[in-house]
């Protein structure tokens, strides 16, 4: 049976389906069957930065309105072979997401993949309940601000209790988190959170800092997740994320500024 | 400071309790529509209190039809007592109390050595029911303790509420809102590892995030009322 993961925040704008689609490219490059979800119906985005946008025929909508089957609906990435993208519909609204139908699609996509990443929409209504209402496991996306670690932390609250494991008592879900759009030196003049005010208030487990990057726009700009992208530090800190997740213990990187060489001080760059 | 236009003070009622023993919704709502069509007047703008303690496995769907239904015959649910904590937020939204569970007169404790049996005088003495949170209190949660001490071995983030007819205490960051003595107990006290609230309370005198002294400010303190004034000490300066 395979894990479901939903990536929320709250808030919006924060990095939850650039998290989404590089997590689950990096679990499926790491070997494991892994399908991403876009829980965004009617804001549809995750086609676009998985660069899928013009093979999508059938949609999330259409499987629950059983207008279509899921495998209709799934589609295949072209780069990465064990990664399928479950794209939104872009024309209905949230309230289309019925329990019951995303409870037959999460139940019916754990028997084929190993994970199952929900991309969340941003607050905290139906759509956001929904993505998050089967999951095993959450990712928290955080900015370094204060309004998004409230949202955050306001959402860790729904996560104990709409969740289905929740109301039935089960194992709490576990929690990690993702600070994206990390700027060390803003950070140091204290004009953003540090990262220890992060952890101290949400007192999860931190999972990544993802570094604010131009990567992460040229990566949407040509639909390839920024973690395919191996020079930039974005994707580097993805890379690492993913291997964190999967239990190897590394440090976390570009949390300080990047040391000038030489040559740098020496032309005063 | 002196209150001219208000006073608020603590009172009690009595107000019917429905005892729920099923989750079966069609059951439930084929009893309540025979109950009220013999006492019409008796159920119309009754104030009503939904008691889960008998309950087991109750959603939140359950609670939202029952209110629901209860509301569109005409009748004021209140409160609840006896919810899932799963429930809490539900709760919340549809407007409803928290009530405390049913009192039972404390059990005579029975010394092995006494060996005439002592005549057990009925106790007047409410039962204490302290509450003890282990995960770390989130904002836009909240915590009641009406029969007693809230304990939370972890941090309450900013937007969170503990309330307790007791004292209460925080073995971590208090960044919500303290709200102790609910009941009107003047000598209940806050107690945190470092505090960081929004708004503290004991017995109803507040005291906002503003106005608690810097030096305060992420330390562990005790937080009690002195004649009317609420008093912030740093547990380092306790004599
Ligand atoms: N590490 C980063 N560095 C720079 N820009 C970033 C980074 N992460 C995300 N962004 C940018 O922030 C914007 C929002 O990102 P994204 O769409 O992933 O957020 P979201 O949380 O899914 O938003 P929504 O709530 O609307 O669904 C995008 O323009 C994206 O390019
Ligand atoms: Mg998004």
């Amino acid at each position: 049976m395979g894990k479901v993961i939903v990536v929320t925040s709250g808030k919006g704008g924060v990095g939850k389906t650039t998290t989404s689609a590089s997590f689950a490219t990096g679990l499926a490059a790491q070997g494991h069957e892994t399908v991403v979800i876009d829980f965004d119906v009617g804001l549809r985005n995750l086609d676009l930065i998985m660069g899928c946008e013009r093979r999508v025929v059938y949609d999330f909508v259409n499987v629950i309105n059983k207008e279509a089957n899921l495998n209709q609906a799934l589609i295949r990435d072209k780069r990465v072979e064990k990664l399928s993208i479950l794209p939104a519909s872009q024309t209905r609204d949230k309230e289309a997401l019925t329990e019951e139908g995303v409870s037959g699609i999460i139940n019916e996509l754990k028997e084929k993949f190993d994970y199952v990443i929900c991309d969340s929409p941003a607050g905290i209504e139906q759509g956001a309940v929904m993505a998050m209402r089967f999951a095993d496991e959450a990712i928290i996306v955080t900015n370094p601000e204060v309004s998004s670690v409230r949202d955050s932390d306001r959402i860790l609250g729904m996560l104990s209790s709409k969740t289905v494991r929740a109301e039935t008592g089960g194992e709490p879900i576990k929690e990690y988190l993702v600070i994206t759009r990390f700027n060390p030196s803003r950070a140091d003049s204290g004009e953003m959170l540090s990262i220890e005010d992060i952890t101290d208030l949400l007192a999860i487990r931190l999972l990544a800092v993802i570094p604010e990057s131009e990567s992460v726009l040229s990566a949407s700009n040509i639909g390839a997740p920024v973690i395919m992208d191996k020079d930039s530090r974005a994707g580097q800190a993805y890379e690492d994320c993913v291997k964190r997740y999967l239990g190897e213990d590394l440090p976390h990187r570009f949390l300080a500024l990047p040391k000038k060489g030489l040559i740098d001080r020496l032309l005063g760059r | 400071m002196e209150y001219k236009t208000t006073n608020i003070k603590a009172d009690k009622f009595t107000f019917p309790v429905v005892e729920l023993l099923t989750t079966e919704l069609e059951s439930f709502f084929n009893e309540m529509d025979i109950r009220t069509s013999q006492a019409p007047a008796f159920f119309l703008n009754a104030p009503l209190v939904l008691d889960f303690t008998k309950l087991e496995g109750n959603s939140v769907t359950f609670l939202e039809l029952v209110v629901d239904y209860l509301r569109t015959r005409g009748m004021n649910p209140l409160g609840v007592r006896g919810c899932p904590l799963t429930l809490a937020e539900k709760v919340d939204e549809l407007k409803l109390a928290v009530l405390p569970e049913e009192r039972k007169p404390r059990k005579p404790v029975a010394r092995k050595d006494d060996s005439i049996s002592i005549k057990t005088i009925p106790s007047e003495v409410p039962a204490v029911h302290n509450v003890f949170h282990t995960r770390t209190v989130r904002s836009g949660q909240k915590l009641t303790a009406m029969d007693g001490d809230l304990t939370v071995v972890a941090s309450a983030g900013a937007g969170s509420e503990l309330i307790a007819a007791g004292n209460i205490h925080v073995y971590g960051a208090l960044r919500g809102r303290a709200i102790a003595g609910v009941g009107g107990d003047k000598s209940c006290r806050i107690f945190c590892q470092k505090l960081d609230a929004e708004l503290v309370s004991i017995a109803g005198t507040y005291r906002l995030s503003d106005d608690i002294d810097d030096r305060f400010r992420r330390q562990p303190v005790q937080i009690f009322l002195e004649g009317e004034q609420l008093q912030v000490q740093l547990l380092s300066e306790t004599p």
